[in-house]
């Protein structure tokens, strides 16, 4: 009797609760008034003549509220009749059907001739074709996909002939994504949808799934309370019934392009390497695997990854020199900006090359290609700060530096006084030479702060025209500003008759590594007349790396580098000139030190290019040189708009002159193009790629041992997918409690009649 | 306990007194033929009154003929005459337990409110230069004072108002023959009573006295809650006078218990009625001075409106 109640317990405390009334009626009569009667007689003959009766209703009214207790304890204990009483009892079965199906790119995966997810969609109509028989509405449906974890596709549709084509429809319209499905979440939302829905209606849970391992077996770092067949677990609480349905197919071996990358600077100019990663999920060996790199529409390159092990990964590499913009011939209707080109590279491999029986070892085709935005940089646009110009360009701060844009580095630079910097548009530079350069306005420094904290690089060369003073007030501000050191005083000899070197930190600055390597000794023959002395902030201590110092009684330091946001800050305490030092006039050392420098700040453009499927861009948008208005085109070609916005919600991100454009939700995988448009009127375009996952390729299904043990729970049971419709739904067991509530109303409404007839008679 | 002095009032309510002492109490005596020939009347020094007229019959004594009354209407009539003598008044109070009722709850007994009842009335009858006496009765005659008019007899009866318990059990028949028996002459007996006692006693009783031809009124004190059986609550109620105690709902029984009290007044009321007996009901909770002299105005009408007839 009491598998037919979900508390069982509560029955017995009802049970027990009898006792309450008992007890109040027996405590009731032992609380009495003492009368001393006169008129016995009469009273003795009305109590024989009333007694039975008494007795009667005070049983009566008693029993009631017993029953009453009885009927609350059951209540609380939840009765249910199984589904097949109540169909007895002429209820109709009423069935909710909430499917999950992975529409991830796995899916893709050809099932007899027929990827994964069309056969199972095509099944799904089955199944709806077969429920939708009546008019009336005994069964609906709520359909979620892997892909969409905000709200389900269909939601509570009745299934009906008169409902069955939009159904149908919006089943045709599953078109599969290029993500990855996350389990973990999807199950949660499904989770979260039954539990909130009402108790009436029996619910029957599908989930769709190519029971890949790697959607169900937690990763490291995933709690077990968390992994999805726990979920499953917890959701056959909330379902009367459940199926995993195996909608995968038994063949789990694969070949894919997992990663292309460039650790180069992607400069025009200069030969670029792409390492592109190929992996195996098979578990033979592939020789002679064809793999190509193709950049735009131009013929692809080919290189052939000699053996390819089983289960392994190989990197085959690709070289290539992109030539500056003005010498390329310009694609109609693509603008190219000074700053930049972007080139669309496309890497797969061959399948041709997979002969005979290996054919079976790839069987998702998705993963076979990869996509790499690369934005080229015509040149690497440095910006020179000139506080000191002269008519003599030797003379001048930025002589020496203006000459390292020669052929093969990539550098263009460019000359400005200090005066311009306030109104020049930073975004067009990457690297900010500050050649005795001691005050800007304080706007200006916030500006410049901003950019810096957005991927810029500033380099501080302080000489001879820089006032302590004003230099430490504007650019270290008592180590709250850029640079960390704080200027105290000219040290040395100007009259150049005693000097002092370089000192090379051993764990060598990857500014200093060309030169390092190429003679070691060199930096130590560099003599320095003058510095400026320097105190390095306490607070600053651990974030700044001090790769060169002089040889100075106080080791005074010549190179610090410290980072500020993405972006890197390097101070020198010489300045660029050659009246301190005889630096900048070794070319020997100084070009190949600042070539290098300019390099690790620039750092490696890729990682920006790069989006997950399912992630999102945020491009900062410099007010100064471009409108707010920020276009992306998608794969598809579709164009989305949006208004460039503030960082976040401070009043100085406000006043700010650097916004930011979001978009999220990019769930396709191939090209997006954002699109900018400067104050003057010229479009600009940036480049990035969307891949799927890497491992998203690997195809090995959970093992059978897992699938027949209670993987999934007691609810769920694992169903092929042609099993589909031939299985009998169960509807859950209706509750009664509508019903007691009902009769305990009744006894309750019987109690207080008869109390109030019983006393009004009395 | 306070001195005779500071209670011999205690029973004389003066609201009452106030009401009831102008009126005069009459024994109704209907006397035929007490004056018989030869026998002078034993009441010396007393006017007989004549009272009323009725028809001749065949066998009245020619000598009560109104010859007046026949020169003028032709028709015989036969004069009765009322004796007014000095009344002889025995007040019978009830002293048993259950008289005691109504005292717990710091108000008047039953027994309070016959006393103060009794001595009204005593001091009445003093008044009006009538003697009269006082028995008090439980299961036996307890204390007797013969009927007198001495002004001191008063505060004698009073005094042994005051005295008085209450306890025993009621039971009359035997002690109201043996009181039947003593008091020869005619006079007026008063019972005040709860009447809680057998009702064949009681008419036993009570035609002893008619039987000498005493005029009787009976006076039944009863509680209010006697009367309404006002209880709600889970009540023990303990006899007084039978060993015998009650827990019950007083709600559920309040119905039959009023119906078996209304069965037990109604048969007081039809043995006295039978008996020519005048019955009153006396609720402790109205005033007594209300009742006592709504009775007596009402004794006071009847009386003229028969002696007024012609």
């Amino acid at each position: 009797m009491f598998s037919w109640m979900l508390n069982p317990l509560m029955l017995g405390m009802g049970g027990l609760a009898i006792g309450v009334p008992i007890l109040i009626h027996l405590l009731n009569r032992r609380r009495y008034k003492i009368v001393d009667w006169a008129a016995m007689d009469f009273l003795l003959e009305a109590d024989k003549k009333n007694r039975r009766r008494v007795q009667l209703e005070n049983f009566l009214i008693l029993a009631l509220r017993c029953l009453a207790m009885l009927l609350l304890g059951l209540l609380l204990a939840r009765p249910f009749l199984p589904s097949a009483m109540t169909t007895l009892l002429g209820q109709k079965e009423q069935f909710e059907r909430v499917l999950l199906l992975d529409d991830s790119l796995s899916q893709q995966v050809l099932v007899d001739n027929l990827p994964a997810l069309e056969g199972a969609k095509s099944k799904l109509k089955e199944l709806l074709t077969d429920l939708a028989q009546g008019d009336a509405s005994d069964d609906w449906l709520t359909l979620f996909l892997t892909s969409n974890t905000e709200q389900p596709i269909l939601a509570n549709e009745p299934v009906t002939r008169g409902t069955l084509p939009t159904l149908l429809d919006a089943i045709d319209g599953i078109d599969g994504a290029d993500g990855a499905a996350d389990y973990g979440n999807s199950l949660a939302q499904v989770k979260q949808y039954v539990a909130g829905q009402r108790d009436s209606i029996s619910r029957i849970v599908y989930l769709l799934s190519d029971l890949r391992r790697r959607d169900w077996i937690p990763e490291a770092g995933e709690t077990a309370e968390t992994a999805p067949n726990r979920l499953v677990q917890e959701l056959g609480k909330e379902a009367s019934q459940g199926f995993v349905v195996d909608i995968g197919s038994p063949s789990d071996q694969n070949l894919g392009i997992v990663d292309v990358r460039s650790e180069d600077l992607l400069v025009a100019n200069r030969v670029v390497r792409f390492e592109v990663d190929v992996a195996s999920f098979a578990r033979e060996p592939i020789n002679n695997l064809k793999v190509s790199l193709q950049i735009d529409e131009q013929p692809p390159i080919v290189e052939t990854l000699e053996q390819l092990p089983a289960g392994g990964r190989e990197t085959v590499t690709f070289r290539y020199l992109f030539r500056p913009v003005e010498s390329e011939r310009m694609d109609a209707g693509e603008s190219q900006v000074k700053g930049w080109q972007n080139h669309r590279i496309r890497v797969e491999f061959d399948r041709q090359s997979l002969v005979g029986a290996q054919t079976q070892l790839n069987q998702l085709l998705d993963d076979d290609s990869r996509f790499f935005g690369a934005r080229i940089l015509n040149g690497i646009p440095v910006l020179l700060v000139d506080g000191d110009p002269s008519a003599d360009s030797q003379r001048s701060e930025t002589h020496y530096l203006r000459y390292l844009d020669i052929f093969g580095t990539g550098l263009q630079t460019s000359v400005v006084t200090i005066s311009d910097l306030e109104t020049i548009p930073l975004a067009d530079f990457k690297v900010i030479f500050l050649c005795n350069v001691d005050e800007i306005s304080g706007d200006r420094v916030k500006v410049l702060e901003q950019w810096t904290r957005d991927g810029g690089a500033v380099v501080f060369m302080p000489g001879n025209q820089v006032r302590a003073e004003a230099f430490n007030a504007t650019f270290y501000r008592d180590g709250q500003g850029l640079c960390p050191l704080q200027l105290e005083a000219i040290a040395g000899d100007p009259t150049m008759s005693s000097w002092v070197n370089f000192e090379v930190d051993p764990q060598v600055h990857p500014a200093l590594r060309t030169v390092v390597e190429s003679d070691a000794a060199s930096l130590g023959k560099v003599d320095v007349f003058s510095w400026w002395t320097s105190r390095l902030s306490e607070t600053l201590r651990n974030e700044v790396v001090v790769p060169l110092r002089l040889s100075d009684e106080n080791r005074s330091p010549a190179l610090v580098d410290r980072a500020w946001g993405k972006g890197k800050v390097i101070a020198f305490s010489i300045p660029a000139d050659g009246d301190w030092s005889v630096f900048p006039g070794m070319d020997a050392v100084f070009v190949p030190v600042m070539l290098d420098l300019i390099d690790y700040l620039i750092g490696s453009g890729e990682q920006a290019s790069t989006l997950a499927i399912g992630g999102r861009i945020d491009w900062p948008v410099d007010l100064s040189a471009y409108q707010n208005r920020v276009t992306l085109r998608d794969p598809a070609n579709e164009k989305m708009e949006v208004l460039a916005r503030p960082v976040d919600e401070s009043p100085e991100a406000a006043k700010s002159v650097i916004y930011s454009a979001e978009f999220s939700g990019l769930e396709k995988r191939g090209f997006y193009e954002l699109g900018l448009t400067r104050n003057s009127g010229e479009t600009e375009s940036v480049l990035f790629a969307a891949n799927v996952p890497a491992d998203e390729g690997r195809l090995e299904r959970l093992n059978p041992t897992e699938l027949e043990s209670d993987f999934w729970g007691e609810k769920f049971k694992l169903l092929p997918v042609s099993g589909l419709l031939g299985e009998r739904a169960e509807g859950r067991s209706a509750e009664m409690w509508p019903q007691v509530i009902w009769l305990l109303l009744i006894v309750l409404g019987t109690e207080q009649f008869l109390a109030w007839w019983f006393g009004k008679r009395r | 306990m306070s001195t005779a002095d500071s209670r011999e009032g205690q029973y004389l309510d003066a609201p009452t007194l106030d009401k009831i002492k102008r009126l005069d109490v009459r024994a109704r005596l209907v006397v035929e033929g007490f004056m018989t020939g030869g026998h002078r009347s034993p009441y010396h020094g007393f006017a007989v009154e004549f009272a009323a007229h009725r028809e001749y019959t065949p066998g009245d004594d020619l000598r009560h003929i109104d010859w007046k009354v026949w020169s003028k209407t032709d028709r015989l009539y036969i004069k009765e005459f009322e004796e007014e003598t000095n009344l002889k008044c025995h007040l019978l109070l009830d002293r048993s337990k259950s008289m005691l009722y109504g005292k717990a709850n710091g108000g008047w007994s039953k027994f309070d409110y016959a006393a103060t009842a009794t001595a009204s009335l005593a001091y009445l009858m003093q008044q009006q230069q009538d003697a009269v006496g006082l028995v008090t009765f439980s299961n036996q005659i307890d204390r007797q004072f013969k009927p007198s008019t001495h002004p001191s007899h008063l505060k004698l009866l009073f005094h042994e108002l005051e005295q008085t318990s209450c306890d025993k059990q009621t039971e009359v028949s035997d002690a109201f023959l043996g009181l039947a028996a003593q008091i020869r002459q005619r006079g007026m007996v008063i019972l005040l009573s709860d009447l809680l006692l057998p009702l064949e006693d009681l008419a036993k009783s009570l035609r002893q006295f008619r039987l000498r031809r005493h005029e009787v009124i009976v006076f039944q004190v009863m509680h209010a809650d006697e009367l309404t059986f006002p209880f709600d609550e889970n009540t023990l109620f303990k006899g007084y006078e039978v060993d015998a105690q009650l827990l019950a709902e007083p709600r559920a029984l309040r119905k039959s218990y009023l119906e078996a009290l209304d069965r037990h007044n109604s048969e007081v009321r039809k043995i006295c009625a039978g008996a020519g007996i005048d019955y009153v009901l006396l609720d402790t909770s109205k005033p007594l001075d209300v009742a006592l002299s709504s009775y007596l105005s009402f004794r006071l009408r009847s009386r003229r409106r028969l002696t007024g007839r012609f």
